[in-house]
């Protein structure tokens, strides 16, 4: 059976490290020769540099190792990319909805706890219904109540017990 | 003495036990790590008094690094990356409904690892203090370096990729304000990162998020739990291994004190030792040997009175959690080194009495707490995951109070993940993540005092600590580059 051939991963690896190897050795030369100290001894663009050309020789190497192997290896057995994709989206969805979604503060004292109800706590329960539907979840009593109480929970135990600040 | 007993306060106590509580929890559910849990900690217990917090992180510490024994017996994962070898011999015990013995084996030699460690720490950090007082710039560049050099080499098969990703976090340390000059580097005009990479952030997500794409990328969501027997153990028949336990309890205090090696590499390494000494077992290795639980559990334990040793003496961190443990120290304005136990001796009380408490505790949560727990540690991932994402966002937002550290926590978890999938080890990175600031100064003020020294050569390598350390570094690196591999093994 032909082997389909790949840009082999390590290759990629390597020639991506001399790449990053190379920007910051520019970078941290350019940086020295704006900057007023001019004694290597006590540069701050010493140590950039050192580690760019450590940087540069591992990527040689990786490279290489990548050239020496003939065919890569397919993903693993049962791989999901496009769901860690989703999940990054959606994670960062999270993250903007925290940043833009401004909600009035409203907190209510019951059995000496105070409960708070504020932008994450409405965020965080959206977000973990959809994360959790996604991922497969269909019973309708977890659906309804892990949301709820986790966020709450949370919520009673950073922001009121541990006075911790939330998003 | 009086200092000592003046901790033993109902409220360090109480602290202890519930960081010991949810180190249990932690520890022992896979998904969750006690990485992940301590730099959570580290945001959580910003505003607490110092020995409140040491309480809380090393109760976390002691009973997570045990209880991941609890789901690599029952379910064949193990919770913690130290508990990989208790897997081997753990699980196949718990298919012969053996679980329980499994677990009891596990909490006596954990136990005994643990007060190994710590009595270890308690006995050793002076003299060691003592050494590292002489250290010079130099010494303190090349210990650093040692460190990553040899965690790149026990964290990987390829060494090169170890070697990468410390370089990646030597990287990541540079950005914000150069510490001697003050200018900023890698800053590229965003006002936040001026103060550098908040190390919690990085952690959280490059140990917590970061195993949520992996575990979504590999689509393992399902678990079964072994049934929990009630077999009758004896504790005579238990403790009849205490030579081989402590034997692999000094082998897991020695790892955990080197710069970068953990619990993973002790427990291994005291397997092996195990497989040699015990020449005819009840049950082979990997079938069910009990000495395979006792090697394994009293090594990763004894790690971290060892791990803790670099930490305090020298603000080398022996292993991931010191790693983040030493961000504590920081936040609260301690200075791990040489003059931390004259300087911080309360701190450093409060960790010995904390870390005994919390082996006390795990005696207690791993005989009557943990067969109880073999429900919850299967929590369908399907839940679990969203609720550790929740977790990670608030830990990495409490630091600073700012949603960009938020934003850098998903980075990281997104770096994380990418060298999971082409094989790079985490570890090397949070080690340089940590050091780097520090290597970076040192080797800078060497370079000065060398320039002005009448003999430059002489004045960074001509002293003994210094030649040492040199020695050291070179023959790890070449030990791992496969020409002087291949010449050792045709003379051997």
């Amino acid at each position: 059976m032909k082997q389909k051939r790949y840009l082999i991963p390590a290759v990629q690896e390597g020639l991506l490290l001399i790449l990053l190897s190379g920007w910051l050795l520019w970078y941290s030369l350019d940086a020295y020769n704006h900057s007023y100290i001019k004694d290597w001894a006590q540069s701050p663009s010493l140590f950039p540099v050192l580690v760019a050309c450590l940087l540069a020789l591992f990527g040689v190497i990786i490279l290489r190792q990548g050239l020496a192997v003939e065919y890569a290896a397919s993903a693993g057995h049962g791989a999901q990319p496009l769901q860690a994709l989703i999940l990054l989206g959606m994670a960062l969805a999270y993250y903007l909805a925290l940043s833009v979604v401004k909600m009035p503060y409203l907190a209510a004292t019951l059995f000496g706890l105070t409960f708070s109800v504020s932008t994450f706590e409405v965020v965080t329960v959206v977000y973990l219904l959809v994360m959790m539907f996604y991922l497969g979840v269909r019973n309708k009593a977890v659906l309804a109540l892990v949301p709820v109480s986790a966020s709450l929970v949370l919520s009673v135990i950073f922001r009121t017990m541990l006075r911790v600040l939330l998003p | 003495m009086a200092e000592i007993i003046s901790l033993l306060t109902p409220r360090f106590i109480f602290l202890v036990f519930l960081g010991s509580v949810a180190g249990l929890f932690v520890g022992a559910i896979p998904g969750l790590s006690v990485s992940m849990a301590t730099a959570l900690l580290v945001s959580i217990t910003y505003t607490w008094e110092t020995t409140d917090a040491l309480a809380t992180i090393m109760g976390v510490y002691v009973v997570g690094v045990f209880s991941g024994a609890v789901s690599a017996i029952l379910i064949n994962i193990p919770g913690a990356p130290s508990s990989v070898v208790t897997t081997l011999d753990g699980y196949p015990m718990a298919k012969r409904g053996e679980s329980y013995k499994a677990l009891y084996y596990a909490t006596i030699y954990s136990f005994i690892g643990s007060v190994f460690g710590l009595v270890a720490l308690a006995v050793l950090t002076g003299p060691i203090a003592s050494i590292a007082i002489k250290f010079r710039p130099m010494d303190y560049f090349l210990l650093a370096l040692f460190g990553l050099a040899t965690v790149g080499s026990v964290t990987s098969k390829n060494y090169t990729k170890g070697l990468v990703a410390a370089a990646l976090g030597l990287i990541i340390s540079m950005i914000g304000l150069d510490p001697l000059a003050g200018t900023p580097r890698l800053v590229f005009g965003v006002k936040e990162l001026r103060a550098g990479v908040n190390t919690v952030p990085a952690l959280v997500g490059l140990f917590g998020f970061a195993e949520v794409l992996s575990v979504v990328y590999s689509g393992h969501m399902a678990q079964t739990v072994e049934h929990m027997d009630k077999t009758r153990v004896s504790l005579k028949a238990v403790l009849s291994h205490w030579k081989l336990s402590l034997y692999t309890s000094t082998i897991g205090m020695l790892v955990g004190a080197l710069p970068g090696a953990g619990g993973p590499v002790a427990a291994f390494i005291s397997y092996n030792e195990a497989k040699r000494l015990v020449k005819n077992p009840d049950t082979p290795f990997g079938e069910g040997a009990v000495e395979g639980i006792v090697a394994s559990e009293s090594a990763n334990n004894a790690c971290i009175g060892g791990a803790l040793i670099p930490m305090l003496t020298l603000a080398v961190p022996g292993d991931a959690v010191t790693a983040i443990i030493l961000s504590v120290f920081y936040v609260h304005g301690l200075k791990p080194g040489p003059m931390f136990i004259r300087e911080s001796a309360a701190s450093f009380h409060a960790i010995l009495v904390a870390g005994f408490l919390a082996c006390f505790a795990l005696l207690i949560l791993g005989l009557w707490v943990a067969p109880k727990i073999c429900k919850i540690i299967a929590v369908p991932k399907n839940i679990l995951l969203p609720v550790v994402t929740v977790l990670c966002v608030v830990g990495s937002f409490a630091c600073n109070n700012r949603l960009f550290d938020v934003g850098l926590m998903f980075g990281f978890g997104l770096l994380g993940f990418l060298m999971r999938l082409r094989g790079y080890p985490q570890a090397p990175l949070v080690l340089a993540l940590v050091l780097g600031k520090t290597m970076d100064s040192n080797f800078r003020r060497a370079m000065s005092l060398a320039a002005v020294a009448d003999n430059p050569m002489a004045n960074l390598f001509g002293h003994p600590i210094t030649m040492i350390l040199t020695i050291c570094t070179l023959f790890v690196v070449l030990g791992n580059i496969p020409l002087f591999k291949r010449l050792g093994k045709k003379k051997a």
